[in-house]
């Protein structure tokens, strides 16, 4: 097996203090959030290393700019990036999209190659525009039924978040933002 | 003593394989205020007062500046004037302008009109607010009966 990053290989002469103290690297290594390249050393016995999962947010999940409504209504973000709009909301997402536009939130997950990780999405999000609120629900993204996303050959995937919003009757006008935490368990 | 030590190693990593990370990311909305328009009290598109004589047009254009075309003509003192509107809505947004023909009536009697704004599209101001204003044309029949006729037409804003 050739040696890359992920690998490393014991000396058969090491002395017990040398394993103890890669003993301790790689326990370091298994959980830290960084994912830089273990020690390496050659040898004869050999032992797979699971690199540190990492995840990291590249785009906010972004519903855009519409209309406040008169009735309340919903505005759905798909994975693909497709909005679509229901009740009050429908018409009034059709407007100029100025600033980062609309898309879906996207995060990059870092770890051991074609492993199989579990995402935890939240039931709901609210964000706000100080008093006033807005609910996201429904949260889809590119996952199995099963709620697994697979990392590819060299160890990434990203993944894909859509929702759903949920806008009120004359909801208040104005920005709103909010976070959520997603949780990805690498296998 | 040496591949005891190894053995341990081997159960630490394996123990160690499933790893959970989170992250936070963000979510954001935008909700604008509606685009409103509101027609400026007492404005209007005067066509002015005409003679139809054998038949012609009156224009007057967005700026109010009214002229008559063909047999019919404007009667001296006459006064021309361009229709106003103000237009409220998100700040810096672009939006669309739209005017409808019309009719102006007089009892019975009718004359019919086209209309023009002062600019097809426009943006809304850093405070949201914008105005524009309606000329148009009024087309005279020849011996259309004297009276003085009044009618409305539809203006439309549309945000971009």
């Amino acid at each position: 097996m050739s040696r890359r990053p992920g690998h490393f290989d014991c000396l058969t002469d090491m002395n017990r203090a040398l394993i103890l103290s890669l003993v301790a690297a790689v326990t370091t290594l298994a959980y830290g959030t960084a994912h830089a390249a273990p020690a390496k050393a050659s040898g004869a016995s050999q032992a797979l290393v699971v690199a540190p999962g990492s995840v990291v947010p590249l785009d906010a999940l972004r519903f855009g700019q519409f209309m406040r409504p008169t009735t309340a209504g919903t505005l759905t973000i798909d994975i693909a990036g497709a909005a679509t709009a229901t009740g009050g909301v429908a018409g009034n997402q059709n407007i100029i999209q100025v600033g980062t536009g609309r898309g879906p939130g996207r995060f990059l997950l870092r770890g051991s190659p074609n492993r199989q990780t579990d995402i935890t999405l939240p039931a709901s999000i609210t964000i706000a525009n100080g008093a006033a609120t807005m609910t996201v629900n429904t949260l889809t993204a590119n996952i199995n039924g099963a709620g697994k996303l697979k990392l590819d050959p060299t160890g990434s995937a990203v993944l894909i978040v859509g929702a759903r919003l949920n806008v009120a009757a004359n909801q208040a006008v104005g920005p709103y933002s909010g976070t959520y935490t997603i949780t990805v368990a690498f296998q | 003593m040496k591949k005891f030590v190894i053995a341990a190693v081997a159960v630490a990593l394996s123990s160690g394989s499933a790893y959970a990370a989170t992250a936070n990311g963000s979510a954001t909305a935008e909700v604008v205020s509606p685009i409103t328009l509101t027609h400026t009290p007492a404005a209007t598109i005067n066509f002015g007062m005409i003679d139809a004589g054998t038949g012609g047009s009156v224009t007057v254009t967005p700026a109010g500046v009214g002229t008559a075309a063909a047999g019919a003509t404007l009667v001296a003192g006459s006064v021309n004037s361009a229709d106003a509107f103000t237009v409220t809505g998100g700040a810096s947004r672009g939006y669309t302008i739209a005017t409808a023909a019309g009719t102006v009536n007089s009892g019975v009697n009718s004359m019919s009109f086209t209309t023009v704004p002062s600019a097809a599209t426009a943006t809304l101001s850093v405070v949201g607010l914008g105005a524009f204003t309606v000329g148009g044309t009024l087309t005279v029949p020849a011996g259309q009966v004297p009276g003085s006729y009044t009618g409305s037409y539809v203006a439309t804003v549309l945000y971009q």
